[in-house]
């Protein structure tokens, strides 16, 4: 009998000790301002990506600064909670999934990495909350995988590639090809080769380079490279990888013969100074130095002020989700799901890229892809872009026919 | 962590420190707690249960092999992976619900295991080891590279049917389906297939002497726990509504490691209390903090230097003594 009591008093000690767990945290959060609207944002502060992720959480704090300081929204403050999924789809959810039902986020902004990405949005459709990306940009999101509460301000992968295509397409006959060796590279290639196709039917591709992410050592391919003599490189290295690619193809003279067309983001530039070779066109989704208006150069000063940085790509996209946020909460006077999302689909919202609508088919904000040649910026300590073409959305994103042909064959 | 050999504790500690009605009274009354779980607890704390329920799964498959018969492998993610792997692909290009599918995954992991297995167990100690480290990596590169069926760095969305999507249903079914496993487990290490697995890790060379077909036996205890990590896994993809390739990575291999020496890799129970203690750490330091394996890593260490038998081995011990001293 004793024995039985000690098993009931054991499960009754758990039980205490989860129910406290539960309430405990949960009371915390009650005693939190009731009426704070509150965003949420997973993404991924630790890891390979943790520079970017960086930005793109001091842009979307920027922008919440600024809407409180002009009285918050519908009279609430708004409030920011931030989670470190590590690059990890688990932590993605697991965090998601916490920041909704426990904490109660009204709306959610998207992590770094296109993996953790999917889960993010798998999460925000199970709990009907509106998601915006802000980075990553695998074409499954808007297509395959669409939900009517995803939204994105990223150019997709599919819309940078047929860009780049775009732009690079007309100058040459023979092209090249260098990525890392991963899905989104890979398709890349693919849509790249499409949209050629198209604007230069004569152009053929002469070989191909698959470094592994990470690399350190390209001789073996730019030597292949090259030999082959291409009229055009299509790139698709980024971050560390591009940096050590430019600075060991520099001294073979890959970059005068020819013409090298490249992902690039600022933080690409400014690790790279004044080793920047002149003349390589960069493909940017957000250069600070580009944006139309005043409102842009503000926005530069402003976060200069406070970080004592140059705003990267995803700060400026970061700080777009919640200024679209914003808006459209002001349309709806109301942070409810069903009402946000009927506010950023008929909304048009003044972004520092100009003014964006998403697009009602996929939810694929209408901003343009940004390709220019590397010159000497007068302002800043690094190379800019210079002549940059603004490539618009709806020249490269996907017709309607395609998305639902991608949704069928799912 | 493997240099020196593991402390000899008497493996059946737990059984000579409790009664069999004890232990009933405290295991049904668990189970009976767990099942009762969803009414009491918040939805979010739901999903890190169901977390904890699949990682305690994971760990004690792989204790299995490092506490029943001290096999140290550091390739056990690529079972998990695979496990999760086989519900999504099986959805994905088949249209197979993942129920139908978690049926699938011990015995395509088991399969793979039985290959991997049957090289790895030639060799023993950091040799086994490293085998199945690079065998691990190897399945993780697959299926990292092989865009058209896995779906590449991306991972693959698994889509569980609607009934399983609230928290409350699948944790039950999660809840169900890993108590079934763990007492498969159990009457495994319990079974004379099991003693067996005793025998070689406390004495290899006089296990062979007896008469013992060793290598069998290791074979046996390889593809069995890999059998089980691919249910684990199998039940993750659903909740994580994904399968993505760093479940098969090295890293993920640690993780049963460490849940198993921190819970103790001597008593069934260890491995659950690790990966209680893993879960809800990992959890609360991502939420507030960064380095969430430093902290659990430092945890490990103080439980090695000061706990050797691992947390749960410490409680059955002091549980030990407050009898030895009430009688």
């Amino acid at each position: 009998m004793k024995v039985i009591q000690k098993a009931y008093g054991r499960r009754a000690v758990t039980r205490a000790m989860l129910g406290a767990m539960a309430l405990g945290p949960s009371m915390a959060g009650a005693a939190r301002a009731q009426s704070d609207i509150k965003i949420g944002l997973t993404t991924d502060l630790t890891g390979i990506a943790a520079s970017y992720t960086r930005s793109t959480v001091n842009g979307v704090e920027l922008g919440i600064d600024e809407v409180n300081a002009a009285g918050g929204l519908l009279g609430r403050k708004v409030a920011l909670l931030v989670r470190d999924s590590q690059l990890k789809p688990d932590l993605g959810t697991t965090h998601t999934r916490d920041l909704i039902t426990r904490e109660k986020v009204d709306v959610l902004i998207g992590p770094n990495s296109s993996a953790v990405g999917l889960t993010v949005s798998a999460v925000a459709r199970q709990y009907q909350k509106p998601v915006i990306m802000t980075t990553p940009n695998t074409p499954r999101l808007p297509m395959e995988l669409f939900h009517p509460h995803f939204f994105t301000l990223v150019p997709s992968g599919l819309m940078e590639a047929r860009a780049m295509a775009e732009v690079m397409g007309p100058k040459g006959k023979k092209f090249a090809f260098i990525g890392g060796d991963y899905e989104a590279s890979h398709q890349g290639l693919k849509f790249f080769k499409e949209r050629l196709a198209k604007v230069n039917p004569g152009a053929e591709f002469i070989t191909e380079a698959w470094p592994k992410l990470g690399e350190p050592d390209y001789t073996s391919y730019i030597t292949k490279l090259a030999s082959a003599k291409p009229d055009v490189l299509f790139s698709y290295l980024w971050g560390a990888d591009l940096v050590g690619f430019i600075k060991q193809a520099k001294p073979y003279g890959l970059f005068n013969r020819t013409a090298v067309g490249t992902l690039l983001f600022m933080d690409d530039l400014k690790a790279l100074g004044q080793e920047m070779p002149d003349g390589i066109w960069g493909q940017m989704r957000a250069p600070f130095f580009a944006m139309p208006g005043d409102t842009a150069s503000r926005f530069v000063e402003r976060y200069r002020a406070k970080y004592n940085d140059y705003p990267a790509d995803f700060a400026i996209m970061g700080y777009e989700a919640v200024m679209a946020y914003a808006g459209a909460i002001k349309d709806a006077q109301s942070v409810e799901s069903a009402a946000l999302v009927k506010a950023l689909e008929a909304g048009t919202f003044d972004l520092l890229r100009g003014r964006t609508r998403f697009r009602q088919l996929d939810h694929q904000g209408d901003v343009p892809s940004f390709i220019g040649k590397t010159a000497a910026g007068d302002k800043v300590p690094f190379k800019v872009l210079a002549e940059v073409e603004r490539v618009p959305a709806d020249k490269i994103w996907p017709s309607e026919a395609e998305v639902l042909e991608a949704r069928k064959a799912k | 962590m493997t240099a020196q050999p593991l402390p000899p504790l008497q493996p059946a500690a737990g059984s000579a420190a409790l009664s069999m009605r004890t232990k009933t009274v405290i295991v049904g009354g668990l189970i009976i707690g767990l099942y009762l779980l969803p009414f009491v607890l918040g939805e979010s704390y739901l999903f890190l249960s169901i977390d904890f329920l699949i990682m305690a799964l994971f760990a004690v498959s792989y204790n299995l092999l490092l506490g029943q018969a001290g096999m140290l492998s550091f390739g056990h993610a690529a079972y998990y992976g695979l496990g999760a792997y086989t519900v999504a692909i099986l959805f994905n290009k088949l249209a197979v619900p993942v129920y139908i599918g978690l049926l699938a995954s011990p015995f395509i992991a088991g399969a793979i295991a039985l290959a991997v297995g049957w090289f790895a167990v030639r060799v023993t100690g950091m040799y086994f080891a490293m085998l199945t480290l690079a065998f691990g990596q190897l399945l993780h590169t697959v299926v990292m590279g092989w865009y058209g069926f896995t779906g590449g760095d991306d991972g693959l969305p698994v889509m569980p049917p609607d009934w399983l999507l609230p928290a409350r249903n699948y944790y039950l079914f999660v809840l169900t389906v890993t108590l079934v496993s763990l007492a498969a487990l159990r009457l495994i290490t319990l079974s004379a297939f099991g003693t067996a697995l005793n025998a070689i890790r406390e004495n290899r060379q006089r296990a062979i002497f007896v008469g013992l077909g060793v290598r069998n036996y290791e074979l046996g205890a390889f593809v069995i726990a890999g059998a089980f990590a691919g249910i684990a896994g199998a039940m993750r993809a659903p909740l994580q509504q994904m399968a993505f390739p760093s479940l098969l990575h090295w890293s993920q291999s640690a993780e049963p490691v460490l849940m198993a020496l921190a819970g103790g890799i001597y008593t069934f129970a260890g491995p659950i209390v690790g990966a209680a203690i893993f879960v809800f750490t990992n959890f609360v330091i991502t939420t507030y903090s960064e380095y969430p394996l430093l902290v659990f890593g430092v945890i490990v260490l103080l439980v090695v230097l000061y706990l050797p038998g691992g947390v749960a081995g410490a409680v059955i011990a002091a549980w030990e003594r407050l009898r030895r001293r009430a009688r």
